[in-house]
């Protein structure tokens, strides 16, 4: 019965456990805690002790219109990469669970390419084009290069998702009188809402600080990686930290919010 | 009353060569229970999602209340079907999922809300509108299926393998149920089932299929009691299926021998003196012959050995041997405790009434 059949953790304890998951937590966090810290310390050097509070490094940086304006570009670029992506990868996705054609399996394939292809590549191949068939650089072929690069995500996901729906939630619909359309907005949709949202989500954040194939496609517009890592040339300012923060932040609210508009996804 | 289904020589062929449904005609009344019933393949599943519009068919027609229903989309289609995995839409309560159907008709509020209300409360399930389907019991489920597709009040309701998902206890129960809508609410009801048991408590008419055809059609006490065929004989209860052949014919009545006895019975048609038979009969129509029970009068005692015997609780499965070396399975209802049990290796002898015995001609040995 109760022999001496124990494993490390039985006798240790919790205690190691606790101890374990602490440590995978502080090797994924504490680099964001000191960046969070220091964005509050009122000294212009990254160095320890802490010298005192201050918003100064929010002051200065909501006054930097060069850093404003990347944010802004950084948005913009997001959100439309992010709606193309949806736009082509969703119908893709249904194409791929529904119909039967020739040369699937190679389409298939072929749209998962751009996610394991360098970024480099993509940049570097992209720039070609749009020098060849004459398209100035600017935020919108960050777009288009974004979109690509980003389409297998968004393809992969909702294609996984399809898969799993089951049809005949589809055949209960239609028998139930919806016109294909509603079974579409009415029944599919709703199930693979988790991911859209996700794919979604994870396609803006992928874009919001993507810089290779940003770095080819843009013109004199630059978004938020590419002004940090610009300024980096003249070492990391607490400015860059508040920068950071934010962006922590706003990470945050997103995360609050898929997990918001999930909520009510746990059944099946 | 009138034919609220009518199919006609419909065929369906899958991948160019598998012909699931073959040439086949049928006509539902309204208001009736129908199983179709069958092993698995026997195309009675696509029959019936041909019925909801799911399927097409290759050649033939589908006519519903009178109107060509054949190029028709599902929801153009006045059949709801209950699924055999009940395909509950996960993402809506219990009440969106019956209102479902009415929506999707633009009905004005208050009548889906009235309606529903009525649907789930027929059901037994008015205290779950609110809840989501992962929440319920497979009971529950179940009824919630069944509601969402009478709500819509459809001209025939089909059903697919409904309690198949369901535990043997709840299955029997809901039989019982099913058969209760079916009377209160008039609609007719297209069931499918590979479960005899189901279709002979149920039905008001079976269609036994196989392999896309109809094996025969009618009343589960006909198909129970005057099968067609051995293999409706022996899809439908158990029989036991003996090789028989007819010795003499004399006025429509042959003399046909088998298991070492001799029996008149009905002849066949198309029969002449030597042919080959087959005969059927019930286990439950063999008795245990006391000593002094004699042949006559339509009734026969066959002579026999017992094999082994296996207990039912209700009744005593007895598995002999003829002289010939046929096996007779014999079932003994045990009414009284009193009753005693042959054992393995004692001699028996069983009569049977000569009227019990099912003739099949010798080309519908399939």
């Amino acid at each position: 019965m109760s022999t001496a059949r124990l494993t490390l953790f039985d006798r240790f304890g919790n205690g190691t456990y606790a101890l374990m998951i602490l440590c995978v937590l502080a090797f994924l966090y504490v680099p964001i805690v000191i960046l969070v810290i220091f964005s509050f310390n009122d000294s212009s050097s990254l160095t320890l002790p802490l010298s005192g509070f201050t918003w100064h490094w929010y002051d200065k940086l909501f006054s930097n219109r060069d850093l404003l304006r990347a944010i802004g570009n950084s948005f913009y670029v997001a959100s439309f990469a992010t709606v193309l992506t949806l736009l082509v990868g969703v119908p893709a996705a249904f194409a791929l669970d529904r119909l039967d054609f020739i040369g699937k399996r190679m389409f298939r394939r072929l749209i998962l390419l751009p996610l394991v292809l360098p970024g480099i590549i993509t940049g570097i191949s992209m720039l070609n084009l749009f020098k060849l068939v004459g398209i100035g650089l600017s935020l919108e072929t960050v777009i288009l290069g974004h979109a690509t690069a980003l389409l297998a995500i968004v393809v992969t996901q909702v294609f996984a998702r399809l898969q799993r729906l089951n049809r005949r939630l589809e055949e209960a619909a239609a028998d139930l009188g919806a016109r294909p359309w509603e079974t579409l907005y009415f029944v599919v949709l709703p199930n693979i809402r988790s991911a859209l949202i996700g794919s979604g989500l994870l396609s803006f954040t992928l874009s919001f600080d993507e810089i290779p194939v940003t770095f080819f496609l843009t013109g004199r517009d630059n978004t938020l990686p590419m002004y940090i890592w610009s300024t980096m040339r003249r070492g990391i300012t607490p400015e860059i930290n508040a920068v950071g923060t934010l962006i922590v932040l706003a990470s945050l609210v997103l995360i609050v919010v898929s997990v918001i508009l999930l909520r009510d996804e746990r059944e099946r | 009353m009138s034919k609220i289904v009518e199919i006609d020589a419909v065929t369906k062929i899958y991948g160019g060569s598998v012909l699931a449904v073959d040439d086949l005609s049928l006509a539902i009344e309204e208001g009736e229970f129908v199983t179709l019933l069958g092993p698995s393949g026997c195309g009675k599943t696509t029959l019936l999602r041909m019925l909801a519009g799911f399927e097409s068919p290759d050649r033939g027609r589908i006519r519903l209340a009178g109107e060509d229903v054949t190029d028709r989309p599902p929801y153009r289609r006045d059949v709801n079907m209950v699924f055999q995995d009940y395909a509950l839409f996960p993402h809506l309560s219990v009440a969106k999922n019956v209102a479902f159907g009415l929506e999707r008709q633009r009905l004005d509020r208050a009548e889906i809300a009235r309606r529903v209300g009525d649907a789930l409360a027929l059901v037994g399930l008015a205290d779950k509108a609110e809840r989501r389907p992962h929440e319920l019991s497979g009971g529950q489920r179940q009824r919630v299926a069944l509601a969402r597709a009478i709500v819509r009040r459809p001209k025939v309701l089909l059903l697919d393998e409904p309690l198949s998902a369901l535990d043997a206890n709840l299955r029997e129960a809901m039989q019982v149920e099913l058969k209760h809508l079916h009377e209160k609410l008039g609609l007719t009801f297209v069931m499918v089932t590979h479960d005899q048991t189901e279709a002979l408590v149920m039905s008001d008419r079976i269609v036994l299929m196989k392999d896309g055809r109809i094996a025969q059609v009618g009343a589960p006490a006909e198909l129970y009691n005057n099968p067609a065929t051995p293999y409706v004989a022996s899809f439908i209860g158990t029989s036991n299926l003996l090789p028989a052949r007819i010795s003499a014919i004399a006025d429509g009545r042959a003399l046909i021998a088998f298991s070492g006895t001799r029996c008149h019975v009905p002849a066949p048609t198309g029969s002449a003196a030597g042919q080959n038979l087959m005969v059927g009969l019930r286990p439950e129509k063999l008795r245990l012959a006391t000593a002094t029970d004699m042949a006559g009068e339509g009734r026969q005692i066959l002579d026999v050995t017992v094999e082994e015997s296996l207990f039912h609780g209700n009744s005593v499965r007895l598995r002999c041997a003829a002289p010939g070396g046929d096996i007779l399975l014999v079932d003994c209802q045990l009414t009284q405790s009193q009753v005693t049990i042959p054992a393995g290796g004692a001699s028996v002898r069983l009569a049977f009434n000569e009227a019990d015995l099912n003739v099949f001609g010798a080309d519908d040995r399939t």
